[in-house]
């Protein structure tokens, strides 16, 4: 009886989870191996359907060829990467020493500029995309890579898994290397850094990702092709006469596979940075 | 000693002062910004500004449009949110089982944690093309009618949630499996040994276990669909017959397009308060459950 019980479960379990798979695998396949086809081809298979919506024949580069020398998407995709990685240096560090002071010394009105970062962590990302046009347009920004990068740079989530993790390591630590006659600067580089690589990795990884993305804030503050970003330069090859299939699906499948391929050898690190900012709810 | 400690002080305040300073600046003043221009009037043409108080918020609450704007946001959200959570919590459990396959399910179930939004929305477009799309091959070839899809007022609005939700579930998930994770195996042993069921250990064990998960899940999830641009702004453009017209894309329009910036910014704050409210009563309801 329960042995027949658990063979219906386990039907169930390979079921859904195959069925959940291909809704997610089957689009970005198809886009995949469509985009190694020439235009009039894109589409094949599909009425009737048949197997060669999935056949890489016929094959051509043409499509990857056509995105790189287009000059909209590949400026953007220079930009994003300059304007991302810039993001992740600046911003780990700066967010880092924040959580580091929060999670190892004691100060006056700790409480208060606690509650700042509470605060921001409360505000979602987008809401305030328009006043902050405003406050970059005061600030004569407008158009620029500095005014794409400035407003991702403070981020309450990444000083919390700093926090979360300085707070972990013990203060005798620490401790015992001030009454050795260490600074703070020597302890910090010496028994904290080599500890905090994988906070770092995944505080990366999260605000790559949130540049990599970011679509609302450079639709908004970017005017001209210098300072595009890529998800917006997507709607470059839908043009009057309608849309270029093929460079289309190319750009997109970059889009995926770039972002995968950073992401997936580093995963444990970004999944374990994720769940330590939910647990303190 | 006093001396050591002030100056400990200072140096925590040197380190805190960049990351403060960025998040003061560009996260919490746009708020206090946000209130402020919301009573201005810019005329757009000759770049000139006018108090005129509560005036723009009067214009709103006037406007049949901006109404409809605040029930699609509503109506999307009470529709999205509760199917993201179901979605989540059953990729979680599925993914947190120890059998055969789990990891080649594991890739790809985090899949579209890669795929940007709007990369879901190109596919998702290709697939419902309303005339030729591959999901209208598939309905006429089961004997079903072709359908209208984004040109249909009723169709638009769960198509954008099937985009947001692709994208989306696969990142609540992983709060979920951290939530799991943290439930001591122990519980579920001990209720086997009881004869418990697994249906009802996953209602009175898991479900409970996980409910502060779920909450920040759900909070967490109502914030970034409120803000739901990309979808709407790349397919719908708030149609048709304005049926996926949310507030942020109404604001983005009225303030970016229309240059009417104190119309848009009132309708920032009003989402703001919505959203506020929204929350309050998520922790009221959670609070009075506990």
């Amino acid at each position: 009886m329960n042995r027949k019980h658990n063979k219906r479960n386990i039907v169930i379990y390979h079921l859904l989870s195959i069925l959940f798979s291909l809704i997610f695998v089957l689009p970005i396949l198809w886009a995949l191996i469509a985009s190694f086809r020439p235009e009039i081809n894109i589409f094949q298979g599909i009425s009737p359907l048949s197997f060669k919506v999935f056949s890489f024949f016929p094959f051509t580069l043409d499509n990857y060829i056509g995105v790189f020398k287009n000059e909209v998407f590949s400026k953007a995709l220079l930009n994003t990467f300059f304007v991302a990685t810039t993001t992740v240096i600046i911003g780990v560090i700066i967010n880092a020493f924040a959580g580091f002071s929060f999670a190892t010394m004691d100060f006056y009105g700790k409480k208060v500029l606690f509650s700042i970062v509470v605060a921001s962590f409360l505000v979602p990302g987008d809401l305030l995309v328009i006043p902050t046009y405003n406050l970059i347009d005061s600030m004569g920004l407008i158009d620029t890579k500095i005014a794409l990068i400035l407003p991702l740079l403070g981020n309450g989530m990444v000083i919390f898994m700093f926090i979360q993790f300085f707070s972990q390591i013990p203060k005798a630590l620490s401790e015992a290397a001030v009454i050795d006659g260490a600074s703070y600067r020597q302890i910090l580089i010496i028994i904290y850094a080599p500890l905090t690589i994988p906070t770092i990795i995944g505080a990366s990884l999260i605000m790559f990702l949130a540049q990599w993305e970011a679509f609302l804030w450079p639709l908004v503050v970017s005017r001209s092709i210098n300072n595009g970003m890529i998800q917006l330069a997507l709607s470059t090859f839908t043009q009057q006469y309608g849309t270029l299939w093929g460079l289309k699906l190319a750009a997109s499948t970059l889009l995926c596979f770039i972002p995968l391929i950073i992401l997936m050898p580093l995963q444990k690190y970004y999944i374990s940075s994720i769940a330590s900012s939910a647990i303190k709810g | 000693m006093i001396k050591q400690k002030q100056k400990i002080s200072i140096l925590a305040y040197t380190f805190l002062l960049p990351a403060l300073a960025m998040i003061l600046i560009f996260k919490l003043y746009p708020i206090i910004l946000v209130i402020k221009e919301s009573l201005f009037k810019v005329s757009y043409l000759s770049g000139t500004k006018v108090f005129v108080g509560i005036n723009n918020y009067m214009d709103l609450f006037c406007d049949s449009s901006f109404w409809n704007s605040v029930w699609v946001t509503l109506k999307l959200n009470l529709l999205i949110n509760p199917v993201q959570l179901v979605i989540a919590i059953i990729m979680g459990m599925l993914i947190n089982i120890n059998h055969k396959g789990k990891m080649i399910y594991r890739f790809l179930f985090f899949i579209p944690l890669g795929v940007s939004l709007a990369v879901t929305t190109i596919y998702w477009s290709i697939i419902f093309r309303p005339g030729n799309g591959v999901m209208n091959y598939l309905l006429n070839g089961l004997g079903f009618p072709t359908q209208p899809f984004f040109n249909s007022a009723s169709q638009a609005m769960w198509i954008i949630i099937g985009i947001a939700s692709w994208k989306g579930c696969s990142f609540w998930m992983l709060f979920v499996l951290a939530g799991l994770k943290n439930i001591p195996k122990e519980i579920y042993e001990a209720a086997e040994v009881e004869g418990v069921g697994s249906i009802s250990s996953f209602l009175f064990i898991t479900l409970p276990m996980l409910s502060k998960t779920l909450l920040f899940i759900l909070v967490s999830d109502i914030c970034a669909n409120f803000m739901l641009f990309i979808p709407i702004f790349m397919i719908t453009h708030g149609g048709p017959d304005s049926s996926t017209n949310v507030l942020m894309y109404q604001a983005y329009r009225t303030s970016m397009i229309n240059g009417d910036m104190g119309h848009g910014m009132a309708m920032i704050v009003s989402l703001m308060i919505l959203l506020s409210i929204v929350i309050a009563a998520q922790f009221k309801l959670f609070k009075d459950n506990e």
